[in-house]
């Protein structure tokens, strides 16, 4: 593309000069003729004179077009104005670099977490996926490589995040508790989690008596 | 003859002008293209957070910089309403400091990037390091950008922020290492309830559908940046 442009101008500007030196206005004579200026002929001499300073711009043009040139491939970098006004390769960097967050699916690549995957199928959280809940495994930047480990340390805070009550959230899409009245209605103590009573995947009611609780037994 | 002198260079210059413009046209390559759209649909988001979290781990976001974020809108009975997006939202909403009654409605409004067709961004860049790529998204060349601001200061929407990792400009690009690949934008793998979707060639066909049926309006259509990014339903006021 450089090089294109650096041949066309050169070609434009060289063609300029050479039909400004054959046809420009030099009075009577038409073209100068090339004397030395030991020749006698004192009526050539100034022509002489003014076509040794036009050679001298025309090198001093050549010189700071190839110093332009020179300098814009050194600052402009590579494949920029391949595609359009940027660097075509930021494109292909932009797409080159690795996802961090995977599907449902990867996960049970190789039957790893098939089980998780089909309990998870079985309840209303069907649609969410794994790393909705789970984060990045192992791309964590607070947790480093942990895998499993992080798999089993959800709090009620996970839940809460989705199922906290809360202004503007639609109670169509998902049901809500409030913490403290859900603690209350079913009558457990603070250090029961979420999922000593729904099931962590499939959300079935693990305590089968907590149903019962409700109507003040226990 | 001095006549002649000019219309020659004239000539040749244009010609050489010309031929340039052709050279550029033909050494221009032509990769693999996609359509790519992304729905919003904040009657469904819940505020759980869960895509700026993603968000800020897929794409090394630093702290208290959003490519994506969650505002909620509290419309009140007297027809005024506030936004509040406490730290991008990461911090919790809580409950808005209006008396509970006044409130008529209360949405979350998810943010980002809304790739527009006639962006302001683009326009200001010194340096051809902010561009629409041949699938007409805008990226950012982090290597090329010197960082002076003029885009953050011109988008609109906020969508961009001054990277102090990497210097330059930062926005979101719906993930584009991840749809170029066939994946779906982070922010959309991990919402639960479908607020966010996200189509590569029609492959969610009810984006193109509620398009078509004029359900969908961009954000502040009114300033002529022909937003892509489409929300579903949108309340009048929302910006
Ligand atoms: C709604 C949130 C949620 C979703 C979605 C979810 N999980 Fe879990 N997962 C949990 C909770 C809660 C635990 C239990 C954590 C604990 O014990 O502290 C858990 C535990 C696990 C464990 C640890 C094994 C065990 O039995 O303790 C694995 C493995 C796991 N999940 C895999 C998956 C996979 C695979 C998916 C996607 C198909 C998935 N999870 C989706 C919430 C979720
Ligand atoms: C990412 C958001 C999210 C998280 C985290 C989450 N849920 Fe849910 N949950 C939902 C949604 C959305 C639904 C409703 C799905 C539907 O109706 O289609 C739901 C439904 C439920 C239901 C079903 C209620 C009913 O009517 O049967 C229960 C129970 C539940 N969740 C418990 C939990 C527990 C326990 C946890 C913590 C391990 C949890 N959820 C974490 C989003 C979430
Ligand atoms: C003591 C056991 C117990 C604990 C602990 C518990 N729940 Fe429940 N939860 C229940 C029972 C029982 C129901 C009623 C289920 C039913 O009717 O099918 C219920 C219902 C729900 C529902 C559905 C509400 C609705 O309106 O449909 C959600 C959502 C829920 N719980 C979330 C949670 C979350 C989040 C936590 C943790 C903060 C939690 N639960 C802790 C027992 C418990």
């Amino acid at each position: 593309m450089d090089a294109a442009w650096a041949i066309l101008m050169g070609l434009t500007i060289a063609s300029s000069i050479v039909t400004y030196y054959f046809f420009r206005p030099v009075g009577e004579g038409g073209p100068p003729k090339f004397v030395s200026l030991e020749g006698k002929d004192f009526y050539d001499r100034d022509a002489s004179i003014a076509s040794s300073h036009t050679k001298r711009l025309v090198l001093i043009i050549v010189v700071l077009i190839v110093l332009a040139f020179a300098v814009k491939g050194f600052l402009v970098p590579k494949s920029f104005g391949q595609d359009g006004f940027y660097r075509a390769d930021a494109l292909v960097e932009s797409s080159d670099r690795e996802p961090r967050h995977m599907t449902s699916e990867s996960c049970g690549n190789g039957s790893c977490h098939k089980y998780e995957i089909d309990d998870l199928a079985l309840g209303l959280h069907f649609k969410i996926s794994c790393i909705s809940c789970h984060g990045a495994m192992g791309h964590s930047r607070t947790y480093g490589d942990v895998h499993a480990e992080d798999a089993t340390t959800m709090q009620n805070g996970t839940c809460l995040e989705c199922h906290q009550k809360l202004t503007g959230r639609p109670a169509n899409v998902v049901p809500q508790v409030d913490m403290a009245a859900h603690q209350r209605e079913y009558a457990y103590e603070s250090g029961e989690g979420c999922i000593d009573c729904h099931s962590k995947h499939n959300l079935m009611l693990i305590d089968e008596n907590a149903a019962d609780r409700k109507e003040g037994g226990q | 003859m001095t006549e002649l002198s000019r219309r020659s260079f004239i000539v040749t210059t244009s010609a050489a002008a010309m031929s340039c413009g052709l050279a550029s046209y033909a050494l221009a390559g032509a990769g693999e293209e996609h359509t790519y759209e992304f729905m919003v649909d904040p009657s469904k988001c819940i505020g759980c957070i869960h895509c700026v979290k993603a968000c800020i781990l897929e794409n090394d976001v630093p702290e208290h910089n959003f490519r994506t974020w969650i505002e909620r809108y509290t419309f009140k009975k007297d027809q005024t309403f506030i936004v509040e997006s406490p730290n991008g939202g990461l911090d919790g909403f809580g409950e808005p400091d209006v008396d509970p009654k006044d409130i008529k409605k209360a949405v979350f409004i998810p943010k980002l990037c809304n790739q527009c067709d006639n962006t302001p961004c683009l326009q200001v860049c010194p340096v051809g390091a902010t561009y629409m790529g041949p699938e007409g998204l805008i990226h950012i060349d982090s290597e090329h950008c010197i960082g002076c601001g003029y885009c953050i200061q011109s988008c609109p929407y906020g969508a961009r922020f001054y990277n102090h990792e990497t210097g330059a400009a930062d926005k979101c690009d719906w993930c584009y290492h991840r749809i170029s690949k066939g994946m779906v934008p982070a922010c959309v793998e991990v919402c639960p309830t479908e607020a966010r979707r996200f189509s590569i060639d029609g492959s969610d066909p009810l984006i193109a559908s509620e398009k078509n049926e004029g359900n969908t309006r961009g954000l502040r259509q009114s300033i002529g940046t022909e937003p892509k990014l489409a929300y579903l339903g949108l309340e009048e006021k929302v910006r």
